[in-house]
This record gives C-alpha cells, sequence and structure tokens, in this order.
C-alpha cells in the first residue's frame, strides 16, 4: 500500500523513471548487485535482514550508490546514527508526500537529506558546540584521562591508576584525540599545557 | 547401644520399659560393630557407655556426629566427672545419665526424640520457605520477562501497523488533494486539514511505541539507546546529561539491552525523583570480559539505609534484572557529593553472533509488509 503510493509520488515527477521493487534484504541486495541503478530507497523494517544491514552491505559493494533511508522511526532516534552509516538521507515515511521528490533529486545530486527541522537543530547544535573549548565535550572520565596523558603517564600507568584495563584506557584516549581533533599524545600534551589543564 | 556389659544392658533396658517406651536395642562392643550398626539404618537415639575395653564413648560420638548428626547421642555410663560431661556436651552430645540414676534414662530418651522431631520440623518449614522464596523469584522473574515481551511486541504492532496504515492514507490523500481542482478551495483546506491531523496521530503513535520499547535498542544497538536515553532526559528535566563510552562495537544482544536499558531508565527516574543533582556522568565501557554502566549524579546521596531498606523495591528490580544475566548492581552514595549505581554483567555469555539471530528474529516477528523499492530516474 505504502510502496504503492510512493511509487506514484516518484512517477508523477520522474516520467521517464525505471522502477524496482524489493520485498526482502535478498531481493533488494540481488538487485543492486546485478543492475544499475542510482538510487536506493530503502526501510529499516523488513522482512528478513534488517534495512540497516542492507546498507551496510550496499556501502561495501557499491560505495557510490546513493541510498535515502524512508521509516516509520523516529527522526530524533535515527536520523543521525543512519547518515553516520553511511545513508544520503533519512525521511520519516509521513513526509513523504511533501518531500520525497526533492530529497530524492538531493541524493542523485550527491547531496545530502535532512528534514529542515533537524537541519535546523543540528545547525544550533553545532553552533553551541563549536563555541566551546574542545575540552568541553569530553565526559569527566575522558577529562581525567586527559589530563593524566598530558602530565606524560603512559597508558598502562594510568589503567593503574584509575583500575581500568589497558584496552579501556586506550578507547579513552582514541575518542579524546577524536573529539580533540588531534592526531597524537604530543599534540595533546601541547594543547594541555597551552590551556593549562594539565 | 554401645555398652560392654550385658547386665547393664538389661538395667537399661528395663528402665526404659518400665516407663513404657517401646523399643528393639542393638547392642554394639567394638568399634567395627558400632560402625556397621550406624551403616544399616540410623537408630532414633544412641546411647553409650563412656569407657569400653576397647572402645570408647567420646569416639562414638565423634563418629556418630560425622555419621548422623541428626541422632540424639545420650552418655549412660558409671562415673563421669562434670568437667568431661560438659566436653562432651559441647562436642555434640545430647545428655548423660549415671547408671546409678537410672531413673532419668527415660525422661531424657523422651526429651532428646522430641528435640529431634522439632528439629526436623523447623528443618522442613526452612526448606519450604526457601522453596517458596525460589518459586515467588522464578515468577517475578517470569512476569518481568512477559512483560517485556508484550511491551516489545505491542511496540512493534502498533508501529508498524498503525504507522503504516496511516501513512498510507497520508500518501492516498495527498494524491487525492492533488487532483481536486484549484478553485474548490475549501475541499483543498480540508485536505490540508486532515493532512495534519493523520501526522499528529502518526506523532502519537511513535510516542507510544517509544514509551513501550524505543526501536532504537533493537535497530541501533545499545550505546545508541543510552545516548538517546541521556539527550532526551537533559531536555526534558534540564539535568545535564553526559555519557561517555570505551566500546568499539554496538551491543546488540535483545537480553543485554533489555537489562541495561531499563536498569538505566530506573537509575534515571530515581534521579529525577530523589537526587536533586544538575549533572548526572554516564560510563559505558567493557572490563574483563564484564559490560559495566556506570551512572553517578551529584546530588544529595543516597543514605545505607535507603540502599538496604526492603521497601527499596526499585533498587531490587534493578538488582533482580541484572543478577538474571549473573550481573550485580552496586550503589553508594555520599552525603551532598552525589550517588553512583554501577551495573555489571558479563558478556562471556553473549557472544555477537546472537547480533545475526536477533535482526532475523524481529523481522520475522514483524508484520510489516513490504515497503521497499528502488527508485531509477534515468532519463
Ligand atoms: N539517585 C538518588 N539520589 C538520592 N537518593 C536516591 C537515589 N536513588 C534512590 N534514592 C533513594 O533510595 C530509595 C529507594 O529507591 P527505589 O527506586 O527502590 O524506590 P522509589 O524510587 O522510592 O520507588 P519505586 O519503587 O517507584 O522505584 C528512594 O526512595 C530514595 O530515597
Ligand atoms: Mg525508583
Amino acid at each position: 500500500m505504502v510502496r504503492h503510493g510512493l511509487k506514484q509520488i516518484l512517477a508523477d515527477e520522474f516520467k521517464k523513471a525505471v522502477f524496482g521493487e524489493a520485498r526482502n534484504a535478498q531481493e533488494a541486495l540481488a538487485r543492486i548487485w546485478k543492475e544499475a541503478w542510482d538510487v536506493v530507497v530503502l526501510d529499516i523494517t523488513m522482512p528478513g535482514r534488517s534495512g540497516l544491514e542492507v546498507l551496510r552491505e550496499i556501502r561495501k559493494s557499491s560505495p557510490k550508490l546513493p541510498v535515502l533511508v524512508l521509516s516509520m522511526h523516529p527522526e530524533n532516534q535515527f536520523a543521525v546514527r543512519v547518515l553516520k552509516r553511511g545513508a544520503s538521507g533519512y525521511m520519516t515515511k509521513e513526509s513523504a508526500p511533501e518531500e520525497l521528490v526533492g530529497a530524492i533529486k538531493k541524493v542523485l545530486a550527491g547531496g545530502r537529506y535532512v528534514s529542515t527541522f533537524l537541519a535546523e537543530k543540528l545547525a544550533s547544535y553545532l553552533a553551541t558546540d563549536t563555541q566551546k573549548p574542545p575540552q568541553e565535550l569530553l565526559s569527566d572520565r575522558e577529562f581525567q584521562v586527559l589530563r593524566l596523558i598530558a602530565s606524560g603517564k603512559i597508558v598502562s600507568e594510568i589503567a593503574k591508576e584509575l583500575s581500568l584495563s589497558v584496552k579501556t584506557i586506550s578507547t579513552y584516549r582514541t575518542r579524546i584525540l577524536e573529539k580533540m581533533g588531534m592526531k597524537n599524545n604530543a599534540e595533546l600534551m601541547h594543547y594541555a599545557i597551552q590551556h593549562q589543564l594539565a | 547401644m554401645v555398652e560392654d556389659d550385658a547386665s547393664d544392658a538389661e538395667l537399661i533396658k528395663h528402665a526404659l520399659r518400665k516407663d513404657g517406651l517401646l523399643f528393639t536395642v542393638e547392642r554394639v562392643e567394638t568399634s567395627e560393630d558400632y560402625l556397621q550398626a550406624l551403616d544399616q539404618e540410623p537408630p532414633d537415639v544412641i546411647l553409650s557407655d563412656y569407657a569400653l575395653p576397647t572402645f570408647d564413648g567420646y569416639t562414638a560420638l565423634t563418629l556418630a556426629q560425622k555419621m548422623h548428626p541428626e541422632v540424639p547421642f545420650i552418655f549412660v555410663t558409671g562415673t563421669m566427672g562434670e568437667e568431661v560431661a560438659i566436653e562432651t556436651l559441647k562436642n555434640g552430645a545430647t545428655d548423660y545419665v549415671l547408671k546409678i540414676r537410672l531413673a532419668r534414662l527415660a525422661p531424657a530418651v523422651h526429651r532428646a526424640l522430641r528435640e529431634t522431631r522439632e528439629r526436623a520440623d523447623r528443618k522442613r518449614a526452612v526448606e519450604q520457605l526457601r522453596q517458596s522464596h525460589e518459586q515467588l523469584r522464578a515468577l517475578s522473574v517470569y512476569l518481568q520477562h512477559v512483560r517485556e515481551e508484550e511491551r516489545m511486541r505491542i511496540s512493534r504492532a502498533v508501529h508498524d501497523e498503525l504507522g503504516q496504515a496511516l501513512t498510507g492514507l497520508k500518501i492516498d490523500l495527498s494524491w487525492l488533494s492533488g487532483r481536486l481542482p484549484r478553485q474548490l478551495n475549501a475541499l483543498i483546506t480540508k485536505a490540508r486539514e486532515m493532512s495534519s491531523h493523520i501526522d499528529e496521530t502518526i506523532q502519537t503513535v511513535r510516542r507510544i511505541s517509544t514509551e513501550l520499547r524505543p526501536g532504537i535498542l533493537d535497530h541501533l544497538g545499545l550505546v545508541a539507546a543510552i545516548e538517546w536515553q541521556a539527550n532526551e532526559f537533559q531536555t526534558r528535566t534540564g539535568i545535564e546529561c553526559k555519557v561517555a563510552h570505551a566500546l568499539n562495537h554496538t551491543i546488540m544482544d535483545e537480553n543485554l539491552n533489555t537489562v541495561f536499558f531499563r536498569i538505566f531508565q530506573e537509575t534515571l527516574t530515581n534521579i529525577i525523583r530523589h537526587a536533586n543533582a544538575s549533572r548526572v556522568e554516564t560510563d559505558l565501557y567493557e572490563e574483563e570480559g564484564r559490560l559495566i554502566l556506570e551512572v553517578r549524579d551529584n546530588g544529595r546521596g543516597i543514605t545505607r539505609e535507603q540502599i538496604s531498606n526492603i521497601k527499596s523495591i526499585g533498587l531490587l528490580g534493578m538488582r533482580e534484572r541484572a543478577a538474571l544475566l549473573g550481573g550485580d548492581v552496586k550503589i553508594s552514595g555520599t552525603p551532598k557529593k552525589g550517588t553512583k549505581v554501577t551495573v555489571s554483567i558479563p558478556d562471556a555469555a553473549t557472544p555477537r553472533a546472537n547480533k545475526r539471530h536477533h535482526e532475523n528474529s524481529y523481522s520475522r516477528r514483524s508484520r510489516s509488509g513490504t515497503t521497499w523499492f528502488e527508485a531509477n530516474s534515468r532519463r
């Protein structure tokens, strides 16, 4: 019912387009691998494997193929995370009548689609975040690890001090570097000294 | 009866018979015979001399304690110093009767038998209590499981089926209004109103489904769900809520997800209701094969009494949930500094292969029909 309606919306706009349908993950992947498509519109809830697994497969086999995820699931839970997993856009199904055509055009042109509402939210979130010094993005535990690294301690010493495993500390370190946009301990130490964190 | 003197044995039997006791006696003199007798069927009571030519009462007591601790053991002896008597009583003898006061024997035996019976009754009652505790616990585990299954089922049914149906309606309505002649303004306005009404209903469906069990937990995993929940909490309460995790993979195991997520929710609810905190810190990490969730608030701090209070059903529920997967919950508080809740569950029992299995089982249960299609817009 929904699939038919969606196709109708697109057919009205893209008069010469060819549509292929797949009822489950297996079928979808088989067609994507065999045939040359310009864009995939993908649901998350399907019989067989989840749409998110299909997305992962597509990213592996056809990294350039745009995938617009269209699902019933709430935008605030799913949109950003699905985009992070390599989708070109995320749209809730009920927005399709108004938004689907525009979104398809956008992802076909190589762009990304999120709803206006979410885009605004992300923008204001980014705005508040970039005003803060990067260490404010860290949790207390991460900040603690940062200070210990900056004080010249090695990972195993920090692990001992916080009674956590070396592996855990290493993962914290990676996350800290990621959040601070740095490449190595030396940069961290430099930053810490400059900002008198150590 | 451990007795080397046959005539003493007769006197003892006589004393018991005189009191109206009905009984049979097996008399032994050596440790071999004694052991053999104990080995067969345990007696109702053991009467033993203290000093024997080839055997001694003290050894007899020790052996009886080892083999049949529940059988009463009474020394019937010619002489026994008070110190020795007390020593034997300490070591498990029930009583002692001097041969010159055999009139005391029958009452002593009666009392010993009664006490043994009472002890057995008590033991049985304790055992029954333990069993019914266990049954109650199993029942509560079962109920919790059923409740979670129910929530999941309804959440999905509402989300997938109602959501799908409403979306279909909206798409059809939009098709219809797109074909209405321009001059029929009133109809177009009406269609627009209907459409936004459908949107609101879809939001309601989403809210109900998320409250029952959020889709993010099953589709995107535990870390995503915790982060999302923390964010919701922060928006709703204004209490800052940060999440740090040191995991490089998503946790998709359904049971682990349920336990961690529900405990997290309960912890946040407690923080809103009791903590008066302005900040919450959450850490999720793995440590020696265990998955650990640590939630710290900077509120008034839970007290020792509140932690151990049997009326703290919420805390009990958290512990029970964790225990279900072999884990535990540690709670501690510092006055005016805050409260820390640490959940630790072994994740060795839940290999990551579960993920595939889980996603399959989800889809098998879903009845959402098929809304998957590709568009090719080559012109
Ligand atoms: N974060 C916290 N800070 C301060 N006190 C707390 C905190 N969490 C729990 N408590 C105290 O511990 C008690 C027990 O908590 P518990 O969750 O078992 O019960 P509850 O929240 O009062 O009721 P419910 O059974 O509805 O959960 C609370 O009544 C409260 O006094
Ligand atoms: Mg509570």
